[in-house]
């Protein structure tokens, strides 16, 4: 069949009562209110507004310096570690802001998992990269419950084929896609809810690429997932909802099928067709 | 019609060819004037030093009972006795001492020569005094002189007694006072740096420190010894000449360089690494510990092997906390008086006897022997465990 | 599956998008195919009523071309599609667009039986028509089969029987021609039937073309405008050297 129609578009559901399918409305995750960051003077973000829906791949696109990846780590509060950073509006998980003063941290990056540009295992095992945070984390204690959920991570990841002979390897022996699949698995390690990707294909080549992208598709049933690329192809290729930043605002959010074919901005046509600047 | 492109090259290229020949050239000659003075400097050490490596011996019977435990001296027969070295009649009770099995017993041993003897076979001086002459040529023709691997360099004090005089005070000295430099400056040292790099605010505060620390690692050495004396032996009351209060003040010497190449260390570890374990809930100090610390570890471990590979080979500041003395004896604790290697060398180099000269010489290439160990140790710990990340 | 294109994407989601629009190009040929069966049916046995629900049914024909066509430009947009796949996504959109034009002669058929429904007819005549449309059915479902299995080589087969289809149209105008010569009267009727005649010839040049797409898709190859003989050596030059036309893409 096809693919899922997420719009509701009822025009199109008239024209194509084959696929006839009820507008699926997923629920809201996360939401976003008038977020506004600014490093010392510069504002990065001018209060935009987003709504990110469960058991869906949301790609940020935008030129560079155009706030998405700000946004991105706006999302799991990974923007605290730098210095002169002003946050200001409110995010929600599940309803909870993450900004109100008694969230902590360490805790919400637990729920919010994170892969990043570079595939960053850490210098140790295989075994160890995934093991690394249920442990501290204390979520997972006897050795035989953590070695399941090693082998149950790398097999979602779709890499316990690949390594499961030498889990005691150390993870920057793996190629570039496959330390990128580790990373996924490590973050999905901690069972997650959301998974936040910095353009995690941009230090890969095509074909480890297309084994990500593969694997985000098969990710979706279970997560939620938000990604920023570079790759205009790779957001038409994941996303279910692409939203194109600018200038720190968000110009266009809709799904990916109509703003990839028709958008309604002139900003985002341009953005997309190559005209841009 | 277009000009056809010419590839052999123009009058211009010539010229930047020849240039970058020149250039070349220079930094050859640079190279080859470094390599020499080292080459000089390391031939003339060993042409002066390698003679203190072995020494003059002499076979002779030495008889060992009541008498001679007394009169040491009536041990050997009288022929034998102006050529030897007087520290082997002083060291006769302690033989007997450690092996009562000598006493009564006469054995045939080789025995270590005077220091005129010894240089006079080595031909480092023209003349010696008949008394001792005659028996020497004697003793040669039965074929009773030889030359022997010289224990006492390693194996003995220092002494007055040039045939006797050697490192080994000086060694165990070396080795109090790296324990004490590395108990104290390591540790500081590291705290520091990691507070510094992974958790300090980076405000005025913290750059003032910054600066003041780069600062003093390039404070004279001199000043350190001034520091110590001031602070450790008159205020603490640390005791004087002690490896203590030595590996207290070269410690002040080591932490900067401590610091500053642990901080290197901790700034080459890539911020995605850390930004990958916070990602998964770690907190800061469990991203330090978990990962950028083991990833530090051999940059801090070279850092360290070479502040203390400086701080072996310090003379000035010791100079004035009275390291640079004569100790004949191993210190048997911290707060014993103690002397290091390169103060030994000094020591010796202001000896006038002629065979402190090669002593010397052979004290240097020791030292330079052991520092070339700890930076090649350093240089295999970087590689060993260097990653790319 | 054998032959071009259809290795399996890293991507499963591609691989199925692509698999849905060729089965929606296949199920639409599907319809076409009975269109014209029923169209001809209606026109041969003069029921009125069958015309009327091949009028009726070519709207789903129409609903069918935007769907998949809607489907190639989602694809185009979000896959970027090269090589196989782009030439693929290409056919399929050109391949619609005749399928559609298929679609719209029988829906021309169907009208013109209603019209002659009433008409006593010359029983040779339409036993003619009978076997036009028979071939020019068998060459629609040939094109298909040609297109789901991949094959050029019956693709060209298709485009050989356009000429046999050919001779047949003309066949059947010469005799209605002959009628119309014999009974004036005839002539308003014989024009409806030339009107259907011509609405099958057509079918069978739209076939050729499908057929042509197939090739250009398979063999990465353009054979139109270039004849028959042309478009066949074109073929086997491709078929000897490879043996294997997997490796054609």
């Amino acid at each position: 069949m096809r693919t899922r129609d997420l719009t509701g578009d009822t025009a199109e559901m008239v024209r194509t009562p084959t696929t006839e399918r009820p507008p699926v409305r997923q629920a809201t995750k996360m939401q976003v209110n008038d977020l506004a960051v600014w490093y010392g003077e510069t504002q990065a973000l001018h209060g935009v507004s987003m709504d990110v829906l469960e058991n869906e791949v949301t790609a940020l696109i935008g030129p560079s310096g155009c706030g998405k990846s700000t946004f991105l780590r706006c999302l799991n509060r990974m923007n605290d570690l730098i210095q002169g950073v002003r946050i200001e509006g409110e995010v929600t998980f599940d309803g909870d802001n993450i900004y109100a003063p008694h969230v902590d941290v360490v805790e919400l990056r637990a729920h919010i998992g994170m892969v990043f540009q570079k595939p960053n295992p850490f210098p140790k095992s295989i075994y160890e990269n995934i093991a690394y945070a249920p442990k501290i984390l204390g979520q997972v204690r006897k050795r035989t419950d953590m070695d399941e959920l090693v082998e149950h991570s790398l097999k979602r990841a779709g890499l316990w084929d690949e390594v499961k002979d030498r889990l005691e390897m150390p993870g920057l022996s793996l190629s570039g896609g496959q330390q990128q699949r580790l990373c996924i698995a490590r973050a999905i390690a901690v069972s997650p809810s959301v998974l936040l990707m910095d353009e995690p294909c941009s230090a890969l080549d095509p074909v480890a690429t297309a084994t990500v992208e593969q694997l985000i598709d098969e990710l979706k049933d279970n997560y939620t997932i938000v990604i920023v690329t570079h790759n205009l192809q790779q957001a038409a290729r994941v996303a279910g909802y692409t939203a194109f930043f600018h200038l720190g605002d968000i110009v266009e959010f809709s799904d990916t099928d109509s703003l990839f074919t028709h958008p309604r901005e002139k900003k985002t046509e341009d953005y997309i067709t190559g005209r841009y600047g | 019609m277009t000009d056809r492109i010419s590839l052999t090259p123009s009058r211009h290229l010539k010229k930047r060819y020849r240039a970058e020949k020149r250039f070349k050239a220079y930094c050859v000659g640079a190279l080859v004037l470094a390599m020499a003075f080292l080459v000089l400097f390391f031939t003339d050490m060993i042409r002066q030093g390698y003679s203190a490596f072995y020494e003059t011996q002499i076979r002779a019977e030495v008889t060992y009972n009541e008498d001679t435990l007394e009169f040491t001296m009536d041990s050997v027969s009288e022929e034998v006795f102006p050529l030897v070295s007087r520290a082997f009649f002083r060291s006769i009770p302690r033989q007997v001492e450690n092996n009562p099995e000598l006493m009564g017993t006469t054995q045939t041993q080789w025995l270590t020569a005077k220091a005129d003897v010894d240089q006079y076979r080595k031909g480092h001086s023209e003349s010696l005094d008949p008394e001792m002459k005659a028996p020497l040529e004697q003793l040669q023709a039965d074929g009773d002189v030889g030359y022997g691997f010289n224990k006492g360099l390693f194996f003995s004090g220092d002494s007055k007694i040039p045939s006797n005089a050697g490192l080994w005070s000086a060694f165990v000295g070396t080795f109090y006072l790296m324990l004490v430099v590395l108990a104290i400056s390591f540790p500081i040292g590291v705290a520091t740096a990691i507070y510094l790099e992974e958790f300090a605010p980076d405000n005025r505060f913290t750059q003032a420190v910054e600066i003041n620390i780069n600062n003093l690692a390039a404070v004279p050495s001199i000043l350190f010894g001034l520091l110590g004396l001031a602070i450790f032996i008159n205020f603490f009351g640390v005791p004087r000449s002690s490896a203590l209060a030595g590996g207290l003040t070269l410690s002040l010497m080591t932490l900067p360089v401590i610091i500053i190449s642990t901080r290197a260390a901790l700034k080459a570890v890539p911020d995605n690494i850390r930004q990958g374990a916070q990602a998964v809930g770690a907190s800061r100090w469990q991203t330090v510990r978990d990962h950028v610390l083991p990833l530090a570890l051999p940059g801090i471990l070279t850092g360290t092997i070479i502040g203390i590979a400086q701080a072996i080979g310090e003379t000035a500041p010791l100079l004035l906390i009275g390291m640079i003395a004569y100790i004949p004896d191993a210190p048997g604790s911290l707060t014993d008086a103690a002397t290091v290697l390169p103060a030994q060398i000094f020591t010796w180099a202001g000896m006038p006897e002629r065979s402190y000269v090669s002593l010397t010489a052979a004290g240097i290439l020791v030292l330079l022997s052991l520092l070339i160990v700890l930076n090649a140790t350093a240089v295999i710990l970087r590689n060993r465990f260097e990653r790319r990340w | 599956m054998e032959k071009v294109g259809l290795e399996k994407h890293t991507s499963k989601q591609f691989d199925a998008d692509l698999e849905d629009v060729r089965e929606l190009v296949l199920s639409m040929g599907g319809l076409v195919e009975q269109q014209i069966a029923d169209a001809v049916r209606a026109l041969v046995d003069g029921d009125g009523g069958l015309g009327e629900d091949v009028v009726r049914g070519d709207t789903e024909v129409n609903r069918m071309e935007i769907e998949i066509d809607e489907e190639c430009t989602r694809i185009l947009a979000r896959r970027a599609p090269q090589a196989g796949d782009l030439r693929l996504v290409i056919a399929i959109a050109k391949t619609i667009t005749d399928l559609e034009r298929i679609g719209d002669e029988a829906e021309k058929i169907g009208r013109m039986a209603t019209h002659l429904a009433s008409y006593e007819r010359p029983k040779s005549a339409f036993r003619q028509i009978e076997t036009l449309g028979r071939h020019v059915r068998e060459m629609v479902r040939d094109v298909l089969d040609a297109f789901a299995r991949l094959d050029s080589e019956s693709a060209v087969h298709v485009a050989r029987n356009d000429e046999e289809v050919d001779r047949e149209y003309e066949g059947i105008v010469r005799q209605c021609i002959t009628y119309m010569m014999e009974d004036p009267r005839t002539i308003r009727h014989m024009l409806d039937v030339l009107w259907a005649v011509k609405a099958l010839e057509r079918i069978g040049d739209h076939s050729t073309n499908i057929g042509e797409y197939v090739v250009y898709f398979v063999e990465g190859k353009d054979v139109r405008h270039i004849g028959l003989e042309a478009m066949e050596k074109e073929i086997a030059k491709s078929m000897r050297p490879r043996g294997d036309a997997s490796a054609s893409d």
